[in-house]
């Protein structure tokens, strides 16, 4: 017994060594060129992996694009991009961990995240260590969080143009009903689109939240239908609550038309027929459409090309907007460094906020939310506005959330207020 | 008017939701003297084999519902044997025991197909039906009737069966019952297996309207549990008419003001009942 | 042919009976009397697998069953009316006495039996539909005797079974358990009323905190000093 303890030991150490002996060669810098190191940090397993996991697709793309040139030429310099993964499993512990492992050991320029928990989770560290922080969405926006901003996508606020476009191409529907879960974004999403539905005269018959932990969303539905409304919005309910709301509406005899985030079509269609959801308005375009930019329209047939069906890496899945949303922080950071001249952060973030006009994939972009965040770090694209039409979500329209917003400021903080939602509310 | 009848229909068959699943409940707690907190978990199984089934594999749906049934209380059967049964009579061993399986199931079934995405569950019955102004999904309106065979069929069982007789022996005396021969343990495999059926069952019918995902048995399994003790932990008549009542609460109170009131109007509720009569409803005021 | 051999049991550090032997001998009434917390109950607990044995050994017709489940034990034909009856209260008292026949399968003689226990009863037959918990306390130990006669037992063990009645249906009881003996079913008869067991007995055994004191028929433990003094209040 004895003896067989000492060879396991024995064994045991061996491993160790090999392992290390291994892990400190790979890790023996190989490569001659200047490298700068990005970190991808975020729930890449996980209930909420879907938010994150799918937009490795478009940066890969963009990486592989600037690398296959030689790299991307910041003032005299020229770098490779790497990036560098980290699975938080949407865990706001593991996400520091993960930050300072990133930065402390991989010496990032920029983490890509987001956002959210997560992203809330790290804004300490990175305001002690300088390090520019991209996410999806303005949540996380505050003053005291100068380092984060909000890249990717104009959630939860676009839900005002979306109900704009009702106003503005359904004049006859006029009764409005609101409901969305209640936590943060759902209260910002009813908030703003609340402000539309009064700065257009429309009837709100109707605006309550649901609790998250709803099961049974008959009742909801059917005192919402009570009401008699023309629009439901369903602002930004979460997708499987998104779905039984909608299985509902179709249940119980609604006619009108529905607007909410977004549409996940197969799922919802196995619940209702194609023709019930013609109309409703959602807010996600195909990149391949006329009305966005033609680098946007390239980026979706790279996309298809590589990961589409029968594509070198067929991922198996339908394009969906995710795929682009890392790609664009991608974008904005290196046009902030090319004008900087320096990947440094601090130098890219001053280059940055001094920007008009950014290269958004959905086209320019601008730099807005004091009022409401306390800061402008919420960088808005070009809103588009998409209807379902037989079966299949069509862009139709392009709005200017800014301009909207100058043009109904004082209805639109008047709802935030409402909803505590205003960064000096917190 | 017509908001009042469709709310007595949407109550009707939140009703006959929590009732298939909190007798089980309430079955085998009366006759094992324990909470299987897995039993939520139990439920999600038959969620789970019917998407399997139904859903990725295009069987038909009732038979995917049999299968599902038929599993989750085999699963029950064997639960009991190598889990509950080895622990009977410990209240903290069988309480841990019973708790550990609710991480063990939920993380197993995420390992195995995953957790980012509901699953998707096709509708059976697109339409609804539709009657007085009043129109119920007719994928739920088959909760209706799907409870009342199984309760019918099951209180025939309790009646008139040797074994129906034994399980009602078993849960108001089991040291009696065992000294006319009855075999506490098999009562006990027959309770859970019956109890997981019926969550099993529950969750297969629900499926396709329900989100399926490892964690959908939590949502449903507090109000169960509400539900089973206010009817009077064990008693499954008690426990059949709590059900229609936190059905109605619920429905009512999500219908005029929110679901997050009708959480705490639920809570609230139960406590006030309970301090009131602790015994459950119907339960019996002994000593 | 029921023997009990230098049984004891414990209850953790409690010391409930201590090297007891008992024989009741086929189509026998044997009695064990005693004052409160001697042992009485936990006797009957141990001959039907209840009460787990510290030391000692239990033989039915040189069979031994010490060590066998309750269920197993009733099997053999040996059956418990537990003291305080324990009816199930929320069952009518027809599934009262169809449980007490729950191991056995021929349905004619099930109901032979039935009917048997209802000609002793005729209160439980008029009844049979009523839920237990609403019988009277005489009705309800007649119940827990019925019920016990439908597992169709070759012994019978009462544990006080005229406890909390009338001293009239006492005396109904006690006809009652000397008609069961006749149809060749062995009786061991549990009582605090110690006169009453006495006089239906063949043989007895007294019991003082855990221990047999007195062993001896019915003649001479009804004629004996100290018994007489103590427990027949003489
Ligand atoms: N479950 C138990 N745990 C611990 N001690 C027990 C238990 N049951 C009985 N005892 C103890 O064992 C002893 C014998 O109890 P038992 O019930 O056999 O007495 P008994 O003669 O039947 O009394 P009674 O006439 O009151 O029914 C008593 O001291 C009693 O306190
Ligand atoms: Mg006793």
């Amino acid at each position: 017994m004895k003896c067989n303890y000492g060879r396991f030991e024995i064994l045991f150490l061996l491993l160790i060594t090999i392992i290390f002996t291994l892990g400190i060669s790979i890790s023996e810098p190989i490569a001659e060129t200047k490298t700068v190191n990005i970190g991808y940090l975020g729930p890449l397993s996980g209930p909420a992996s879907g938010w994150c996991l799918p937009g490795l697709t478009g940066v890969n793309i963009w990486v592989d694009e600037q690398n296959s040139k030689g790299g991307l030429k910041v003032g005299n310099d020229t770098y490779k991009i790497k990036i560098i993964k980290y699975d938080t499993e949407g865990v706001p512990s593991k996400a520091i961990d993960g930050v300072k492992k990133l930065i402390l050991q991989d010496n990032v320029v920029l983490l890509q995240t987001q956002g959210g928990a997560d992203a809330t989770a790290i804004q300490p560290f990175v305001t002690r260590q300088k390090v520019i922080v991209m996410g999806l969405t303005s949540d996380t926006c505050a003053p005291e969080h100068p380092y984060y901003m909000g890249i990717s996508e104009n959630y939860p606020m676009y839900h005002c143009v979306s109900i704009q476009y009702i106003a503005d191409k359904y004049p006859l529907n006029k009764k409005i009903a609101l409901t969305v879960q209640d936590e943060v974004s759902g209260r910002g999403s009813m908030a703003w689109a609340m402000a539309a539905a009064e700065a257009n005269n429309m009837e709100i018959v109707y605006s309550k939240f649901y609790s998250t932990e709803t099961t049974d969303f008959a009742p909801i539905i059917s005192a919402i239908l009570a009401t008699k409304p023309d629009v439901v919005s369903l602002c930004a309910s979460w997708p499987e609550y998104r779905a039984h709301l909608v299985e509902q509406l179709y249940l119980q005899g609604f006619k009108g038309q529905i607007e909410t985030s977004e549409y996940e079509l197969t799922d919802l269609f196995a619940k209702v027929p194609k023709s019930f959801l013609d109309h409703a308005v959602g807010h996600y375009p195909r990149l391949d459409n006329k009305l966005l930019p033609a680098d946007a329209n390239k980026f979706y047939s790279d996309w298809q090309k590589r990961y589409g069906k029968g594509g070198k890496d067929d991922i198996g899945r339908e394009y969906y907007s995710i795929d682009y949303e890392y790609r664009t922080q991608l974008q904005i950071w290196a046009y902030g460094a090319q004008k900087a001249g320096s990947v440094e952060p601090e130098k890219v973030r001053n280059a940055l906020m001094a920007s008009k006009d950014l290269p958004h994939t959905l086209g320019s972009s601008n730099w807005w939310g004091d009022e409401v965040f306390g800061i402008n770090t919420s960088l808005i694209s070009p809103q588009y506005i998409t209807e379902i039409l037989n079966g299949e979500e069509v862009t139709i329209d392009k709005y200017d959330i800014i301009e909207w917003y100058n043009k109904n400021k004082e209805v639109t903080l008047k709802y935030l207020k409402k909803y505590d939602l205003l960064w000096n509310q917190r | 008017m017509e908001l009042i009848l469709q709310t007595i229909a949407n109550g009707l068959i939140a009703s006959a939701f929590y009732a298939i699943i909190a007798v089980g409940l309430s079955l085998t707690f009366g006759v094992m003297n324990t909470v299987n907190y897995a039993h939520g978990e139990f439920y999600m199984i038959g969620a789970y084999t019917v998407w399997q089934l139904y859903a990725i594999h295009h069987w038909p749906f009732f038979l995917a519902v049999g299968i599902a049934t038929i599993l989750v209380g085999l699963l029950g059967i064997i639960v009991e044997r190598i889990i509950f049964r080895p622990v009977r009579g410990k209240a903290l061993s069988s309480f841990i025991i019973s708790v550990g399986m609710v991480f063990i199931i939920q993380v197993f079934v995420a390992r195995m197909w995953g957790v980012g995405h509901v699953k998707p569950v096709p509708a059976v019955f697109k339409g609804a039906l539709d009657i007085f102004g009043v129109t119920i999904g007719w994928q739920r309106v088959i909760i209706l009737p799907s409870a009342v065979i199984v309760f019918l069929g099951f209180f025939y069982f309790l009646r008139n069966s040797k074994w129906g007789r034994a399980l009602r022996a078993v849960a108001l005396d089991s040291e009696a019952a065992s000294l006319y021969g009855i075999n506490v343990n098999k009562c006990a495999a027959i309770a859970l297996g019956i109890g997981s059926a019926m969550a099993g069952l529950a969750g297969a019918l629900m499926a396709p309207i329900m989100s399926v995902t490892p964690y959908m048995g939590h949502s449903v399994i507090w109000t169960c549990f509400v539900v089973v003790i206010v009817g009077g932990a064990g008693n499954i008549k008690g426990t059949i008419i709590a059900a229609l009542v936190f059905g109605y609460l619920n429905t009512i109170v999500s219908t005029i003001f929110d679901s997050t009131v009708a959480s705490i109007v639920s809570s609230v509720f139960m406590l006030t009942f309970l301090s009131i009569r602790p015994q459950g409803i119907l339960g019996y005021a002994e000593k | 042919m029921l023997k009990l051999e230098n049984v004891s049991v414990h209850y953790g550090q409690v010391n409930a009976i201590d090297d007891i032997s008992i024989e009741v001998k086929e189509g026998s009434i044997t009695t064990l009397i005693g004052s409160n917390g001697a042992g009485k109950s936990t006797c009957l607990r141990a001959i039907s697998g209840l009460a787990p044995l510290t030391e000692g050994k239990i033989y039915l017709n040189d069979e031994r069953i010490d060590g066998l489940t309750p269920e197993q034990i009733v099997s053999r034909g040996i059956v418990h009316v537990p003291e305080g009856k324990h009816l199930f209260l929320e069952m009518n008292i027809l599934d009262n006495l169809l449980i007490g026949a729950f191991l056995r399968n021929n349905e004619d003689e099930i109901k032979k039996d039935l009917n048997e226990v209802f000609e002793y009863f005729p209160d439980l037959k008029i009844a049979k539909n009523r839920e237990a918990s609403k019988l009277s306390g005489g009705q309800q130990q007649m119940l827990a005797i019925g019920r016990g006669l439908m597992a169709k037992p070759k012994i019978l063990l009462l544990d006080e079974p005229s406890l909390g009645i009338s001293p009239l249906l006492t005396k109904e009881v006690a006809l009652i358990i000397k008609q069961i003996s006749t149809k060749n079913i062995s009786i061991l008869l549990i009582e605090q009323n110690a006169s009453l067991a006495l006089k239906l007995s063949d043989k007895g055994y007294v019991l003082e905190t855990g221990r047999i004191v007195f062993r001896g028929t019915n003649i001479e433990l009804q004629n004996n000093e100290h018994i007489k003094k103590a427990y027949l209040g003489l």
